[in-house]
């Protein structure tokens, strides 16, 4: 398993990689397998991916699942299909258009646009940034929840902890729960 | 209230059967979370064909076959402390390969008759293979098109007998001799006397194929 960097403009084929690096404009057109992928540019995953470490930033695009131990992702995320992950961190704007399944996700000062999110632990916290947009999901399912800033349709949780300006439709848990005075939930179940 | 749950009871065991279980029954059941049933699923101890998607009036529900859940998370609660994932994953991986495709798959894609697979095939194992599946197949062609008279007989076949040749280059054929339908499956230049009269014949070879095709 060799190394590949990208410093202008390339393409990565199918394949298995130890480390591949895209500082430029890169498109992974075939199903890769690599143990840390960087990206600080421009990439677009075509294929599936399958790394044990995942950092990001500048844009990037994956159209087709994604598996990885940890993901450290910043600046736009695109996500268009299913991702597999055990622990994210996430600072920027991610979009995930398929379902996630995560271990740890731990969201900072960023912008979420998710439809499906099951997950152990879920943070989420407010940065300045979170002033003007609120982190958008519609169906979290996870066993423990800490939120700030979170607009949600369905939040099915056991532990839920929900801060400042999150507003949720419809609400089922069956541990501890702590409502901030500024959060709004709709309808909520003790199960 | 009651009339609309009792349409959901009724909907439900129509479209799954009577022992599909919803994610949160099951959670409550089995006393487990969300993050844990998702790390299985991660994990891959849990096959993710199990979890069967469908719309709700309540919006998107996700059912499990609890007969099939439900041992499954019963054994990894078992062998958590004493393997490790890998060597857990690997135990209930079975065959899985290119040549097979999960059991619970083949159930709800292929339109094979369940009372043959439970007879023919061990239905403790997860995955089965393409060669097993043609061979249900074609039992469940012949079965459909009413020669349910032998029926009984079909139902007694060793289906690794049948395993043993070249399913891609064979048929299978039905013959009646003496008022008896026989099963047999054999290759080209098959030699029978006036006795036996060949009533059906499929070419597993393209029944194969196109279960791969539909169901891959």
């Amino acid at each position: 398993m060799g190394n590949v960097n990208i410093n202008g403009i390339g393409t990565v084929n199918a394949g298995d990689y130890d480390e591949l690096t895209i500082n430029g404009i890169g498109t992974i057109n075939g199903r890769i397998s690599c143990r840390k992928l960087t990206s600080y540019g421009f990439t677009h995953a075509e294929k599936e991916v399958d790394a044990d470490e995942v950092v990001t930033g500048g844009y990037i695009q994956f159209d087709k699942k994604i598996r990885s131990k940890t993901m450290n992702l910043k600046e736009i995320c695109v996500f268009n299909s299913d991702i597999d992950c055990e622990e994210m961190k996430v600072s920027g704007t991610l979009t995930v258009n398929g379902e996630m399944n995560v271990g740890e996700f731990y969201v900072i000062g960023s912008y979420l646009k998710l439809k499906d999110l099951h997950a152990d632990k879920i943070v989420i916290e407010e940065t300045i940034v979170n002033y003007v947009v609120k982190n958008e999901v519609d169906t979290i399912e996870c066993t423990s929840i800490k939120a700030d800033i979170l607009k949600c349709k369905k939040l099915y949780a056991r532990d839920v902890i929900l801060g400042k300006d999150c507003v949720v439709d419809y609400l089922e848990y069956s541990g501890e729960i702590n409502i901030d005075s500024r959060a709004t939930v709709k309808k909520m179940v003790k199960i | 209230m009651k009339q609309c749950s009792t349409m959901m009871i009724m909907y439900k065991t129509l479209l799954w059967g009577e022992n599909m279980i919803s994610k949160k029954d099951l959670l409550k059941k089995m006393n487990i979370s969300y993050g844990q049933l998702y790390r299985w699923k991660r994990e891959e101890l849990i096959p993710e064909e199990w979890f069967v998607k469908t719309s709700a009036p309540t919006g998107q529900e996700t059912y499990f076959d609890e007969n099939l859940i439900i041992p499954r998370i019963n054994k990894i609660l078992g062998l958590k402390d004493e393997y490790s994932i890998e060597e857990q994953r690997e135990m209930f991986k079975g065959t899985a390969s290119k040549e097979s495709i999960s059991v619970t798959s083949a159930i709800r894609l292929a339109d094979i008759d369940l009372n043959l697979l439970k007879n023919l095939f061990d239905m403790k194992r997860d995955f089965i293979t393409y060669d097993e599946l043609t061979i249900i197949d074609a039992l469940s062609v012949i079965k459909d098109e009413g020669y349910a008279d032998g029926y009984e007989e079909i139902l007694r076949i060793d289906l690794n007998k049948f395993l043993q040749i070249d399913i891609d280059n064979s048929w299978l054929s039905l013959f009646r001799v003496d008022d008896e339908l026989i099963v047999l499956c054999h290759s080209k230049g098959l030699v029978f006397g006036k006795e036996a009269e060949l009533v059906k014949t499929i070419y597993l070879g393209s029944l194969k194929q196109s279960l791969i095709e539909k169901l891959s």
